[in-house]
């Protein structure tokens, strides 16, 4: 993109999931958080990017996609069940359409879900061949998004003591990013943005040329920042690390002013797995009957009123493009004000996490695409730009020590501990420490113990991911967290001792081999103290 | 009944036991899919009534006793442990493989792969879980280690967490070593400040069933927490130390760097800019949102049936409300080769006939007239259905 205008804007969304996938269960709740991502953002992000590229108009994004999201959208299982998940859906969108036939507005909504998860299916399949990584590589390798990766399975960072342990969530990203996206990764996500003095040297050593923090690990680093959080800065180590800015973030999330709430637009609340008859709607419930969200919703927010009007997408259609308008006008307006203060071409990082746009945000795919557009096609003041391209431009750089921060509530690591979630500590501290031991000991090893040891890597990392503690904390939904902790716990320690008394129970292991599948090709080694 | 008979049994005799046991199925559901299915409900009755097998049969029963509930319990119930079947060694990895290998270019048919895709996942997918035995549950997490340790981490400027573990034989020695003052000493947390020369902070006294603690401390400075024991005479036998951590400061830095300097006011409006008067909150909205998000998004498990649809908060003074709807199902029957219409449009027929049709009903008068035509199409017959639809809602009354 031609370095235009009088600031950049650094658009970055962070694609994550937690792995989740359950071969030992015919279907499997939540196994629906990947499903519906993929429906409701990942197929329509990936529809605009193309039709974006295809129609020429320039734009640069960033997008971190974790290991974890990477590896379901690899699994032949998950691509199976989601194509089973899409037609159900698409024969209920079809009932629809037929059972309001007498209700115009209901009626127009149901051929709308039913285009849209008709449409889902053909990218997915006919365009994709269900493989929908290679299109964000292409994406990377045309220039227009930066692809970046995160922690192995989204472990919070701040709060490892073991570094070898932490080192190893961000080696075995790096090299899971390099076999899918043909190259090693520039920089990083870091798992809910944490971030503590140290864990750029661990970046440093894998690689990577930059991270991001919240606006206080920069605003509060020493020395002080020159240009706050409109400039990156190099930490000693010579890793970049770039702010978020505030002002862009809030437009979208405040409660008051924030786009998402804007009463034109669909409301998330309102799903026909709730307000349709049960008995019609229970072939398309899971199997143990309780009533879900199925996708289908027919509400626009309307108010703050228990009456909901029928959601009309033109109208909200139109409204997500003045919310496009809206925010690139204030953009230019801040881009304006701060290249008069900074003396620089400032950089405005908003990043956002990538479900907001079409899970939570129905419009927000939509909302992007137009701004998008009209950065391209309607201004002179703004360019989008990714962090590597950036420091390509700007090598030089303040060094500062940032902050320990993170995105979350309170800004620190408050989140992930407290009272609901403290306890996984003294086991996940302990099963790095044990893994660090085993790599070091067993040097060189083969067939079954390495198989074991592999699988003890894959446990810890699988138990480290800090969905678990947020899922503990946000109250709901506790007991599959809980237990996806022990189980990691407990299938760990098994493997230390079976390891450690060389008594590995081969069909148990092989078992265990299939359930927690991810990262074949792990070597149990990066948990090696001397590399 | 089993296994074996259930296998001799045909796709479509399976598919008429498994709805006579009123089970969700389809036809397009696998033989083995549907076999387990019905294995499971038949065990899942047998344990709730272990009288009889009739119990099956009662229009009450639970629909199925394979699937969980929404946070699992049953998931890993002891009691299924799946038999070893023949040939059960399929490994996920060798399936996917295989996708993989039929995605050649050479396979250029749309939608011909996909079927494919579909049978090897599905088929990959029951052996593998053929394989599964329900795992772990004799395994329960360890609730120490054996290991004296401390270890401490930040929460946030202002509070540490830290959390220990005493084995007993240490306390046995250490009770063998103060003999009579044993009684009077006390397990105490000692905090030290190593900022600059290490220095004590503060004693904890967390009690005898404590094995965590969150501590108060300032901000921008250096712990290392100590357990051990506080004789009565004052000394401290420290039992393990724990790692060094360092709170953040929680506020801009007093440092300025020379090279980058800018006078005070310039500063001030730059931090300003970015936030810095409200930078301390992170991204709470963020936070909250998403929390909220994943509770109502899956916190399905408990809810009745008339859901929480649209129940924002505040939304209602007494939380009661009444939701109705009308709705018509058209049903019927003809020969299986005829075409059908009603209301002009053709209505597909099942295999053997039948029809069925579902219609959300507004207020008003609705006509549905139902054409069926003869597979020959010599002949036509009509049934003409109408129906009148009003409904009013009264003021509310309180009482």
């Amino acid at each position: 993109m031609k370095d235009r205008g009088k600031g950049y804007l650094a658009l970055v969304l962070h694609a994550h999931l937690p792995y989740v996938r359950h071969p030992e269960h015919d279907d499997f709740l939540e196994e629906d958080w990947f499903f519906e991502a993929l429906t409701e953002t990942y197929i329509p992000m990936i529809d605009i990017f193309d039709r974006l590229i295809d129609e020429r108009v320039d734009f640069r994004i960033t997008i971190s996609l974790t290991p974890t999201l990477i590896s379901m959208m690899t699994d032949p299982l998950l691509q199976y069940r989601y194509l089973r998940h899409l037609n159900k859906l698409i024969e209920l969108a079809g009932r629809e359409i037929e059972r309001t036939r007498w209700m115009p507005e209901f009626h127009e909504l149901a051929l709308m879900y039913h285009y849209r998860l008709s449409r889902a299916r053909q990218i997915f399949l006919e365009r994709y061949d269900s493989r929908l990584i290679p299109a964000f590589r292409r994406y990377q390798e045309l220039g227009f998004v930066e692809i970046i990766t995160s922690g192995a399975t989204h472990g919070f960072l701040p709060l490892m003591t073991n570094r070898t342990a932490a080192a190893a969530q961000i080696r075995v990203a790096a090299s899971h990013y390099e076999k899918h996206l043909g190259r090693p990764p520039r920089g990083i996500w870091l798992p809910e943005c944490g971030y503590a003095p140290g864990i750029d040297e661990v970046l440093r050593d894998c690689g990577i040329r930059f991270f991001f923090t919240d606006t206080h690990g920069i605003l509060f680093g020493s020395p002080r920042p020159r240009y706050g959080v409109f400039a990156p800065v190099y930490c000693r180590s010579a890793v970049a690390a770039f702010g978020r800015d505030r002002e862009s973030s809030k437009q979208v999330w405040s409660a008051e002013e924030g786009y998402p709430g804007d009463y034109e637009y669909r409301e998330f609340y309102r799903d026909v797995g709730f307000d349709l008859d049960y008995e019609y709607i229970r072939p398309y419930l899971h199997g143990d009957g309780s009533r879900s969200n199925l996708g289908i919703k027919y509400y626009r927010i309307t108010g703050p009123t228990p009456a909901k009007a029928p959601y009309n997408p033109a109208r909200a259609r139109e409204k997500a493009a003045e919310h496009a308008g809206n925010f690139m006008f204030n953009r230019e307006r801040q881009i304006d004000y701060l290249s008069g203060i900074l003396g620089i071409k400032p950089i405005i990082v908003s990043p956002y996490d990538a479900e907001l746009f079409g899970h939570w945000w129905y419009e927000g795919p939509e909302w992007l695409d137009f701004l998008l557009r009209k950065i391209h096609f309607d201004q002179d003041t703004i360019s989008t730009i990714t962090p590597s391209e950036y420091l390509e431009r700007h090598p030089k750089l303040q060094v500062i020590t940032p902050s320990m921060s993170s995105w979350g509530w309170k800004g620190y690591n408050e989140v992930w501990l407290e009272g609901s979630n403290d306890w996984i500590y003294p086991h996940i501290h302990m099963m790095s420490d044990r893994m660090v031991e085993l790599a070091d000991r067993f040097e060189r090893v083969d067939g079954l113990t390495a198989r074991a040891l592999n699988q003890a890597a894959r446990e810890l990392l699988l138990a480290q991911s800090s969905d678990w503690a947020f899922i503990m904390k946000t109250g709901t939904m506790v007991e599959y967290a809980q237990k996806r902790t022990s189980d990691h716990i407990a299938r760990f320690n098994k493997l230390y001792h079976d390891i450690s008394s060389s008594r590995i129970d081969e069909r148990w292991l092989r078992e265990i081999e299939g359930i927690d599948n991810i990262f074949p090709d792990i070597d149990y080694g990066v948990y090696r103290t001397r590399m | 009944m089993a296994k074996d008979e259930l296998n001799k049994m045909t796709k479509a005799e399976l598919v008429k036991l498994a709805r006579s046991r009123k089970l969700d199925v389809t036809v397009r559901m696998l033989k083995a899919e549907l076999i387990r299915v019905i294995k499971s409900d038949m065990k899942g009755k047998k344990r709730k009534k272990p009288s009889g097998g009739k119990g099956g049969r009662a229009a009450g029963a639970p629909r199925s006793a394979v699937k969980a509930k929404a946070a699992g319990k049953s998931r890993s119930s002891p009691g299924r442990k799946a038999a070893k079947r023949a040939g059960a060694g399929t490994k996920p990895k060798a399936a996917g493989k295989r996708i993989r290998e039929s995605a050649a270019p050479s396979d250029k048919i749309p939608g011909a792969r996909t079927i494919r895709q579909m049978a090897e996942s599905g088929k990959y997918y029951l052996g593998s879980e053929a394989a599964i035995t329900q795992p772990l549950e004799s395994i329960e997490i360890p609730k120490e280690y054996g290991i004296d340790r401390i270890v401490a981490m930040v929460r946030d400027p202002h509070w540490l967490f830290t959390y220990w573990e005493v084995t007993t034989q240490r306390y046995d020695e250490l009770e063998r070593m103060l003999k009579d003052e044993w009684p009077q000493c006390k397990t105490i947390l000692r905090i030290y400040d190593v900022t600059k020369r290490k220095k004590v902070h503060s004693d904890i006294e967390p009690g005898t069933e404590a094995r965590n603690w969150y501590i108060n401390v300032p901000s921008g400075r250096r712990f290392v927490i100590a357990v051990g024991i506080l004789s009565p005479d004052g000394r401290f036998i420290e039992i393990a130390r724990s790692n060094t951590v360092e709170t953040p400061s929680g506020t801009v830095s007093d440092v300025v760097d020379d090279r980058w300097m800018v006078p005070e006011e310039i500063f001030e409006r730059i931090f300003a800019a970015s936030g810095g008067y409200g930078a301390h909150g992170g991204s709470a909205e963020l936070g909250e949102l998403l929390g909220r998000r994943l509770e109502e998004e899956m916190g399905s498990g408990a809810v009745s049936s008339l859901g929480s649809g649209g129940m924002r908060r505040g939304d209602m003074a007494r939380g009661f409300r009444l939701k109705v709807a009308t709705e018509l199902i058209l049903y019927g029957e003809t020969e299986p080769d005829a075409r059908v219409r009603i209301q002009g449009k053709e209505v597909k027929l099942r295999g053997d006939g039948t029809f069925s049709l579902r219609f959300a009903l507004p207020d008003g008068k609705i006509k549905l007239p139902v054409t069926a035509t003869s597979g020959d199409g010599k002949e036509e017959r009509t049934v003409n259905t109408a129906v009148n639809k009003s409904s009013k809602e009264k003021a509310p009354v309180l009482k």
